[in-house]
């Protein structure tokens, strides 16, 4: 069942009870409310209700129901993340390659200038090719010491 | 153990015990050992070579075939050191290591090689399993004074032999066998070469783990590392793709050995090295720009060593003194 199905039984015994009474007016306007929600299923309606309450609760915002924009990705913003992971896995935390890889794709949008001179940053004296090559060279750096690490384990 | 040979100090010895060692083969540890060798010894270094890999290039860079046959037949090869170590001499006088060590033509008269051929390996299993098994004595002896881990130290540590040489290198086999964890049990330092790939690279980290693990383990916590020397670059210097290639290195070190290693400044072009470990070693001729690379890598890794370590014009100035040698 969908929220578009909640509207028409709404609907429908907004129909049901006189047209007089003020509840079938109610009725018929929570009903147009849900019109954003329709095609949510009730399970994934229910929980984005609880989310909402939450963040409300939290931030005293209501949700405008629009998705939220991540943050435009920044070069300097793209430098503490790779400290960022390079801290954690100096202090031994165990990150998956999949879980680096998804947080550095984030910054693909940057200008190809911006990421050569991230990957300089490092280091590298060669540029990469492309973006992907620079993202990719980028991971591989954030990853060397403890995958040389588990090698050497190995 | 109690009665394990002990590290006698670089300080009271002085003359510094080497292993040329990478895990990874084909990157040109034998031919670095040979010409870093002749190199020092043009400087006035009497040097010792040991080949300890199992395949004996180094011995067949600097011995013909035919002298190596022959010291084969008299049973003055390493695996017939090896394989007396812990038996009884019988009626003959019990050889020592210098007893195999021949004149090598093409280095200083004093210089010196205990040369091996491919039956190394037989002798070197054969040593493995009767030290593993504690094949012919008693436990205490085999733990102890006859540890299979320690024949070389015991060997090289001995006054009678390390005075005679100025430095020693030890050609590894590209693996932690008995001869290996022998040259690492009785070594100052290591020597690692490496050539700019990404697959030579690798296996450095995991040699910086096994070092690690003799030091924690107590068989030889002075072991350090020399550096690394990078063989077979495309031009006299790391050109930046080879420069590349080393950019995590440190990083990586530290993780595995806590600490980063130092890289030569000289390197070793591909141009010019190296003839192939299947020829017979000469020294390059003046002006060679083979010559030149090891004459200045030499001066490097002379500068490397520690001060206390005995250099050759000592030597030459107790002569002048009237000194003995």
């Amino acid at each position: 069942m969908t929220v578009g199905d909640l509207q028409k039984y709404l609907r429908g015994l907004a129909d049901a009870i006189a047209a007089a009474k003020n509840p079938a007016k109610e009725l018929e306007e929570a009903a147009s409310a849900l019109t954003p929600f329709a095609k949510y299923k009730m399970d994934a309606f229910a929980k984005f209700l609880k989310l909402a309450e939450a963040k409300y609760g939290a931030t005293g915002e209501l949700p405008d129901g629009k998705p939220v924009k991540p943050p435009k990705p920044t070069a300097e913003a793209l430098s503490a993340a790779i400290q960022d992971f390079k801290a954690r896995l100096g202090r031994g935390e165990d990150i998956p390659r999949s879980a680096v890889v998804a947080e550095m794709k984030k910054f693909e949008p940057l200008a190809k200038g911006s990421l050569e001179s991230a990957v300089k940053g490092l280091g590298y004296q060669s540029k990469p090719k492309t973006k992907a090559d620079a993202i990719e060279l980028i991971v591989d750096n954030i990853l060397a010491a403890s995958t040389a690490a588990a090698r050497a384990q190995a | 153990m109690a009665d394990t040979p002990p590290f006698r100090p670089l300080v009271e010895r002085r003359t510094p015990i080497i292993s040329v060692l990478n895990l990874k083969g084909g990157v040109g540890k034998t031919t670095l050992t040979a010409y870093l060798a002749w190199a020092l010894s043009a400087r006035g270094y009497r040097v010792l070579l040991v080949d300890l890999d199992l395949q004996g290039s180094l011995s067949s860079l600097f011995l013909r075939n035919d002298e190596l046959a022959r010291l084969g037949k008299a049973g003055a090869l390493l695996q017939h050191f090896l394989a007396g170590v812990g038996k009884k001499a019988g009626g003959e006088e019990k050889r020592g290591l210098l007893d195999f060590a021949v004149p090598v033509p093409q280095l200083d008269p004093h210089s010196r090689l205990i040369a091996a051929s491919d039956k190394l390996a037989y002798a070197e299993l054969s040593q493995s399993v009767r030290w593993l098994l504690r094949v012919g004595g008693t436990t205490q002896n085999w733990n102890g004074r006859h540890d299979g881990r320690m024949i070389l130290r015991r060997a090289l540590h001995a006054r009678g032999l390390y005075k005679k040489f100025d430095v020693i290198l030890l050609d590894c086999p590209p693996l932690i066998n008995l001869c290996c964890a022998n040259a690492l049990a009785a070594s100052d330092s290591i020597l690692i070469p490496v050539t700019p790939s990404l697959k030579a690279l690798e296996r450095v980290p995991p040699l910086l783990k096994r070092v690690a693990e003799i030091h924690e383990n107590g068989v030889n916590p002075k072991l350090d590392v020399l550096g690394l020397v990078v063989n077979r670059t495309d031009g006299r210097d790391l050109s930046p793709r080879e420069q590349d290639l080393f950019v995590t290195l440190p990083d990586e070190c530290i993780s595995t050995f806590g600490r980063d290693v130092y890289r030569f400044d000289n390197v070793i072009q591909q141009r010019v090295a190296i003839q192939s470990s299947e020829d017979y070693f000469e020294a390059p001729s003046e002006g060679h720009p083979l010559r030149t690379a090891f004459e200045a890598l030499a001066e490097e890794f002379v500068k490397k060593l520690p001060k206390e370590c005995r250099k050759p014009v000592e030597r030459f100035q107790k002569k002048g003194k009237g000194g003995a040698l």
